[in-house]
Parts: structure tokens; sequence; C-alpha cells
């Protein structure tokens, strides 16, 4: 049942998006600044309903979304993968996770031209992009999250007779589930912005490609449009990722565990 | 106290851990046995070993000298013969109060019907039986401790191994769940080892009292406490009662 505080909660934002909007609309007027700089959000809105309900911009929004969705699972599992084998084998640990934060420190978006030249157009790259991107968040805050397990638990549970793979999953991975999440969070955002960087790069389809081909075009409004598109999406999927979350990791309390790792 | 039937057997046992700074004698030698159904409450101040001396009985770390010696069988590894409660509750938090009653026997893989109304009846016992689908986080710190109770009895341990078990709890709680306890052990008859430093809840509680010295932990003191069970709020006003306190405080503060 949505209660008024929640109805609120929701509404106040939506009010707060509503304004910026009539400033936009007004201080375009009243400045006059030239639409092809900054279209109305009248231009905005027909070039969002030209591409939505003509159906061109539909190709490119599922090329998008399945670039992020596959990258993101791609880079993900592997980052769990990797910090659990980390987490349970000390020399691992210090043999490899010092290299991967040092190999953090390279900005990803440069190689977006050398994944081109390796992986192709389109989706191929894209998903080395996207999976690269989202990797470190979720290995970060994974790694932490399966040593902040509590020492007396595991001291117990070898004491009951339990085995290296009991505790794992039964201790260990629990107490990490809101690390996890946290991490899986601030992936999910990247994959966003590493699939729009692949496709402004190079790529035949999707709505990055859209947005540097309106910029040939001077179509400003369309431009717009696929951002409000891309805002859209990423908003979605990362009050999906909280609701999981929050249904997941039920025990804690939501501001618990949030290992924010910036970009 | 004959070697024979002895439950858990300490013998010279000692620790010594290696730092930086070179060995460092962390308990003993020391010497204790604890018989069939009797409860042995040790009694140290703080850095005196007791969680060293814990860590022995359960199997999680070998002593440096001497033997230890459970049912029988010298304890070199963990087992699954010991039940244990700590100062803090260590449940798990998303598991329910049944499902972290019955983590130990599920984690030994002997899960039964059996088992499953065993987890019901000692609920029952340590008075939260209609609390089982309850989450930790859902209850207060004393009905914590007592699903840890209950946990540390499920798998039927030889010997229920406790650690400061009421130290987090406020003093209203603790003196309850003294009592509470000191009913427990009436009703189930295990051998108990309690390291406390409190010396009321050890003399309230116990058959004997050793009084370990600061580290290394040794025991200077093994007090017989002659006190009629079963003992409850009464037991505590005996002039009995008092003047055992009062003679065990005095080895602190000679």
């Amino acid at each position: 049942m949505i209660t008024k505080e929640r109805l609120i909660n929701l509404l106040l934002p939506i009010a707060t998006i509503a304004i910026l909007v009539l400033i936009w609309h007004f201080g375009i007027k009243i400045f006059q600044v030239p639409a092809y700089l900054v279209p109305p959000p009248g231009a905005v809105l027909e070039a969002l309903q030209r591409g939505l309900i003509g159906g061109t911009l539909w190709p490119h929004i599922v090329a998008t979304v399945t670039a992020i969705i596959s990258g993101y699972l791609v880079g993900c599992i592997m980052a769990l993968l990797l910090s659990a084998l980390i987490s349970e084998f000390d020399v691992l640990e210090r043999a490899v996770y010092p290299v991967i934060v040092a190999f953090q420190s390279i900005p990803k978006v440069a190689l977006a031209p050398i994944l081109v030249v390796w992986f192709g157009f389109d989706l191929g790259s894209k998903v080395v992009m996207v999976a690269l991107i989202c990797f470190f968040p979720c290995f970060v805050n994974t790694s932490i999250g399966l040593k902040s397990y509590n020492p007396e638990l595991i001291d117990l549970y070898r004491a009951m007779g339990a085995s290296r793979w009991q505790i794992f999953w039964r201790v260990k991975v629990p107490s990490a589930a809101g690390h996890i999440f946290a991490g899986l969070q601030i992936s999910v955002v990247l994959a966003l912005l590493g699939t729009v960087v692949a496709e402004l790069v190079a790529s035949r389809r999707g709505l990055g490609h859209v947005i540097a081909a309106a910029g040939l075009d001077f179509d400003v409004a369309m431009m717009f449009a696929c951002v409000v598109i891309l805002a859209t999406i990423g908003v979605l999927a990362s009050q999906l990722i909280q609701l999981i979350h929050r249904r997941v990791v039920f025990w804690e309390s939501r501001s618990a565990a949030t290992t924010v790792v910036a970009h | 106290m004959s070697q024979a039937n002895a439950k858990l057997s300490l013998k010279n046992v000692s620790v010594t851990y290696r730092t930086s700074r070179g060995p460092l004698d962390a308990l003993g030698p020391m010497s204790i046995d604890v018989a069939d159904g009797e409860f042995v409450a040790i009694l140290g101040p703080s850095g005196c070993g007791k969680s060293t001396l814990l860590k022995i009985v359960t199997g999680l770390l070998p002593p440096s000298g001497g033997s230890a010696v459970l049912n029988g069988v010298p304890i070199v590894k963990p087992r699954q013969d010991v039940g244990i409660v700590f100062q803090q509750p260590t449940l798990l938090p998303w598991r329910n109060v049944f499902d972290n009653v019955l983590e130990p026997i599920r984690v030994q893989g002997k899960y039964s019907q059996e088992m499953h109304d065993k987890a019901g009846a000692l609920l029952e016992m340590v008075g939260l039986a209609g609390f089982a689908g309850h989450y930790p986080h859902e209850l207060s710190g004393g009905m914590k401790q007592r699903v840890a109770i209950a946990r540390g009895l499920i798998h039927d341990p030889q010997l229920l191994l406790m650690d400061e078990p009421f130290a987090a709890l406020d003093a209203l709680t603790r003196e309850q769940m003294t009592i509470e306890l000191q009913e427990i052990f009436e009703r189930t008859k295990k051998s108990v080892v309690l390291i406390t430093h409190s010396i009321p809840e050890a003399v309230f509680m116990a058959d004997r009292v050793a009084v370990l010295s600061p580290r290394p932990g040794r025991i200077i003191h093994v007090e017989k406490i002659g006190l009629q069970r079963p003992r409850g709020l009464d037991t505590m006003a005996l002039p009995e009662f008092t003047a055992t306190c009062d003679r065990l405080r005095r080895l602190f503060t000679h």
C-alpha cells in the first residue's frame, strides 16, 4: 500500500523536475537563446514523439539496453567471482588486488577506440567497454563486503565443525550482501555511461549513435530527446537494483552498507 | 573428584603466543576437571586468558603445552559436541529465530523432524515460544542471548561453554537471565563452563568457582559452592552467598 508519506516523497522530485522544465521554457524565451543551441522543451517533446511513436528510436533503445544489460552482467559476474576467489585465497589477494587497483587508474573511456579495433563495431566492443567500467566498483565493494563478517561468527562456525565452503556460503556471502548491492548500484549507472561512450566512438546503433548523428545534423532537439531517454533508463535501472536490494537484504537498514567508490 | 568421571579435563594446559616482541605467555599452565553435570565458573579479570581458554576447549587453538580432553577424547580440532554461547549473541541476522537455533544441526547435516521439534521445545524452554518466526533485529538483547543459548543446546553437546554470556546486557536483564540460566541448567543437567568476571554470577550459578590470576592466567583458588539447589532470588539473600562473594572478592583486592 502506498502511504501518504511515500506518495509525497514520489511527488516532490517530480515537482522539482516540473519547475526546472518551466525555468528552461521561460529562460530560453527571456534570454532569447536560439533553438539550435538549446531547444525549447516543446521541441524536445516533439522529437521524443517523433522517435517513440514514429518508432525510429526503438531499435536504438533496444540496442543500448541490450549493451547495458549484457555488459553489466559480464562485468559484475566477473567481479563477483574474482572477489570471491581473492577473499578465500590470501596469496591470490596479495598478487592480484594491487594490480587491479592500479589498473583502475586507467581512464577506461580512453580504451574505447582500441576496443573498437579489437572487438568491432556494435555489441562486441560495447559489452567489453561496459564490463570494464562495471567491474571495479562491484569488485571493490564485494571484496570489502566479504571481509565485513563478524569474526565471532566465524569462530562459532569453525567450532561447530563447519567446512570452509559452509562458512563462505552461510556466513561470508550473506554478510557481504549489503556491500555487493552497493557495488551493483554504482555499476548500473556506470553501465549506461560505458554504453554511450562506446556508441559515441563508433557504432551503427544505439542512442549514443543517434546523438552523434543528430549532432552532425544540428538536430539539438533529438540530442536532448536521447538524453531524456537515457536518463529515464538510468533512473529505472537504478531504482530496480535498489528495490531488489531492499527485498534481498531485508535485515539491514538502507544506509548501513553503502561503500561508495567514485568512478 | 577422580579423573575417570571427568567430562572435561585440562591438564597443565598452557598457551604461549609468538609475537613480534618475543613469546607471550597467555595462559597457564593450569589444570581443572569438570565432572559430568557439573557447573564450573571461571572467574578472572580482563586479560587473564579467558578467551584463550575458550579457544582451547572449542578446539580452535591447540594448547602449547599440556592436554585438554573432552569426554575421553583429546581436543585437537573443532568438534561437534561443544555448545558455545558468546558475549555477543552472534546470530545470523538473515535467519529467523527458529532457523538460527537449528543452524548447528544444518551445518552438521543432521536435520530431522526430531530436531525440528527439539528446536521448538528449546525455544519454549528459554521463553521464546512465540518468537520462532521473528528476525534477530526485532528482538531485544536479552531475547537474542536466549536464542543463542537455545542454539548452544540444540545438538545436545557434552559441554556448554559460555563466555561472559550476559556481559553485554543491562543490569536488570542480566540478573533475570542469570536466574533463568540457572533454571535451564537444573533442567538440562549439562556440564557447563561459564567464563565470567562477575563474582555474584559465578557464585550463584556454579558448583565450583575457579579463580584465575592476571596474565598468564593460572588458577589461584578453587571455591566449592555449597549453596542448595534449586537456587533462586532467595539464594542471593543468604548470608552464605554474601560471605562467599566477599571471600572471592578479597582475592582480587589483596
